[in-house]
C-alpha cells in the first residue's frame, strides 16, 4: 500500500460515511470536490464499491455478522501456545531418543531451512492514533525500518501493552492493533538473534483473526521453530499456511524440504 | 438554480425527475472520475472505450438501481465490472492465440452489473468479512451493527446518520460527530484489509 498522497486527511475521514450515504448534502458536495484532486480516496472508493453497494442495498442481512463477538480466537491461541510447551520425556523415552541420535544418520539441519528476512512495512498516515500505544508503535517502526531491531523490539513490546489497554477503554481509536505491534516485535527479536524471546509475541499475533497479521506471524513463528530445532511445530504452522495466497507456495516448498 | 453546486446524488435525483441538464452534468462528472480511474488500470488506447462502455451501462440502468446506494458508489461497481470484463476478454484472446481449447468462464454476458456482487456467494463473502472484522475489532463490529441497523430502518441520510451516532454514543458517551467519522474510517480500513486478503490481494499489514 502506498503512503497516502494527500494533504487533506480530515476530508479522507468522510470516505466511509460517504460510501454508506451518511453525509448531508453539504458534506457530500465537499467530499466529491475533494475526490477531484485526491486519487487515493477515489481509488479507495473504487476498490470497496461492491462492498459498500451491497451493504447499503441490503443492510439487514449483514447486521448479524457485524455483531459477532470474538469466540474462537482464544481457542486458537490456546492451541498455538500448547505447541511451545516444553515436553517432559519419560526416562525410557529419553534413552530411546538418545539411542536414535547416536545410531541414526544426522538429522536434517532445520536451522538451514529457516529463512529470515525483514517483514516489509510501509507507513500509512491516518488521523486516528493520538494515543500512547500508537505513538510508541510509530517510534518502534521507525527503528525497525532503520534496521535497529533490538531497540525496535523493546519499544514495540511496550506499544503492544499500551495498545491492549487502549483497546479495552471503548473510546480510543488506535492507529494499529496490539497484535500488529507484537508481530513486528517478534520479527525484530528474530532478526536480532533472540529467537526464543520472539516466540511469545509471534504466538499471540498468530491467533489474530485478521489474516494479514496471523499469516505473517505464523510464517515467522515457523522460522523460529526451525531455528530452535522444533520441526514438528514448524510443520504444523506451515501446513496451516498452505492455502495462504501469500505464503502458500513457500510453505509447501519448505514442507517438501523438511520431508525426509 | 445552477447544477454546479449539487452533489452527484442530487443531480441524479433531478435527472430521474426528467431534468435533462442535470442528467448531462451527472454523466459529465461521472466520465471525469471514470477516466481518472481507468487510465491507471487499462492500456491508454483502450481507456476511452472502457469508460464509454461503463457510461452506457450506467445510462441504461441507473434508474433501476436499489434505493440507498449512492450513484457514484453504484457507478463504480459498473466500472469495476467493465474493467474486469476487459481483462477477461484480453485473457481469452491470449488463450485463443496460444491455441488453448479450455472454455473460459464467461462473465462478460451478464446484463446486470450488480448481479455478481449480489449473488449468494458475494453476500457470503461480505458477511464473513464483516464477521471477521467484528471479531478482531469488537468496537468496529458495534459501529457497523448500529449503522446497518439504522440503514435497515430507512429514512433520510440525516435520519440514518443521527440514529447511528446516537446509538454509538450510548455505548461511547464522549464520542463526537467528527470522532465518529474518524472511527468509521478506521473500521473501513480494517474491513478493506480483510476484504483484500479474501480477494487474494497480497498482504499489506
Amino acid at each position: 500500500m502506498s503512503e497516502r498522497n494527500t494533504t487533506d486527511l480530515r476530508t479522507c475521514d468522510l470516505l466511509a460515511a460517504y460510501e454508506m450515504g451518511l453525509l448531508d448534502d453539504a458534506d457530500r458536495r465537499r467530499f466529491e470536490d475533494h475526490l477531484d484532486g485526491c486519487d487515493d480516496c477515489l481509488d479507495e472508493l473504487y476498490s470497496l464499491a461492491p462492498v459498500a453497494a451491497a451493504l447499503t442495498a441490503d443492510p439487514g442481512s449483514f447486521a448479524a455478522a457485524a455483531s459477532t463477538r470474538r469466540t474462537w480466537t482464544d481457542r486458537l491461541l490456546g492451541i498455538l501456545e500448547s505447541l511451545s510447551q516444553p515436553r517432559v520425556l519419560a526416562p525410557v523415552a529419553a534413552a530411546a531418543a538418545l539411542a536414535l541420535l547416536l545410531l541414526l544418520p544426522a538429522a536434517p539441519r532445520w536451522t538451514n531451512l529457516a529463512t529470515l528476512e525483514p517483514l516489509p512495512y510501509t507507513r500509512v498516515n491516518v488521523r486516528a492514533g493520538d494515543d500512547q500505544g500508537s505513538r510508541l508503535f510509530t517510534a518502534g517502526m521507525a527503528r525497525y525500518t532503520r534496521g535497529e531491531y533490538g531497540p525496535a523490539a523493546e519499544i514495540l513490546l511496550k506499544a503492544a501493552d499500551d495498545l491492549e489497554d487502549a483497546d479495552g477503554d471503548g473510546l480510543a481509536m488506535p492507529a494499529t492493533s496490539p497484535d500488529q505491534a507484537r508481530l513486528y516485535a517478534g520479527v525484530s527479536l528474530l532478526l536480532d538473534g533472540r529467537t526464543l524471546a520472539a516466540k511469545a509475541p509471534l504466538q499471540a499475533a498468530a491467533g489474530d483473526p485478521l489474516p494479514p497479521i496471523s499469516e505473517n506471524a505464523r510464517w515467522y513463528l515457523a522460522q523460529a521453530c526451525l531455528l530452535t530445532d522444533r520441526p514438528d511445530s514448524a510443520g504444523l504452522l506451515l501446513k496451516a499456511l498452505a492455502d495462504s495466497p501469500v505464503y502458500g507456495p513457500r510453505a509447501k516448498h519448505l514442507l517438501e524440504e523438511m520431508t525426509p | 438554480m445552477s447544477t454546479d453546486a449539487l452533489s452527484l446524488d442530487e443531480l441524479c435525483d433531478r435527472a430521474l425527475a426528467g431534468d435533462g441538464r442535470a442528467e448531462a452534468d451527472l454523466f459529465s462528472a461521472l466520465r471525469v472520475r471514470f477516466l481518472q480511474l481507468a487510465k491507471r488500470r487499462v492500456q491508454t488506447d483502450h481507456t476511452e472505450d472502457v469508460v464509454q462502455d461503463a457510461l452506457k451501462i450506467v445510462c441504461h440502468r441507473y434508474r433501476e438501481r436499489k434505493q440507498g446506494v449512492g450513484i457514484l458508489v453504484w457507478s463504480l461497481t459498473v466500472l469495476r465490472n467493465v474493467i474486469g470484463n476487459y481483462y477477461q476478454a484480453r485473457q481469452r484472446e491470449r488463450q485463443h492465440m496460444d491455441f488453448v481449447s479450455e472454455l473460459p468462464r464467461d462473465a462478460a454476458g451478464k446484463d446486470d452489473p450488480l448481479e455478481e456482487v449480489m449473488a449468494g456467494e458475494g453476500d457470503l463473502a461480505i458477511r464473513e468479512a464483516i464477521a471477521e472484522l467484528a471479531r478482531r475489532f469488537p468496537r468496529c463490529g458495534r459501529i457497523f451493527f448500529h449503522l446497518l441497523a439504522s440503514l435497515q430502518r430507512g429514512g433520510s441520510t440525516q435520519d440514518v446518520s443521527t440514529r447511528t451516532l446516537q446509538a454509538v454514543q450510548q455505548e461511547i458517551p464522549t464520542l463526537t460527530r467528527n470522532g465518529f467519522y474518524t472511527a468509521l474510517h478506521r473500521c473501513r480500513a480494517h474491513l478493506r484489509a480483510i476484504w483484500d486478503q479474501r480477494q487474494g490481494v497480497p498482504s499489506h499489514v
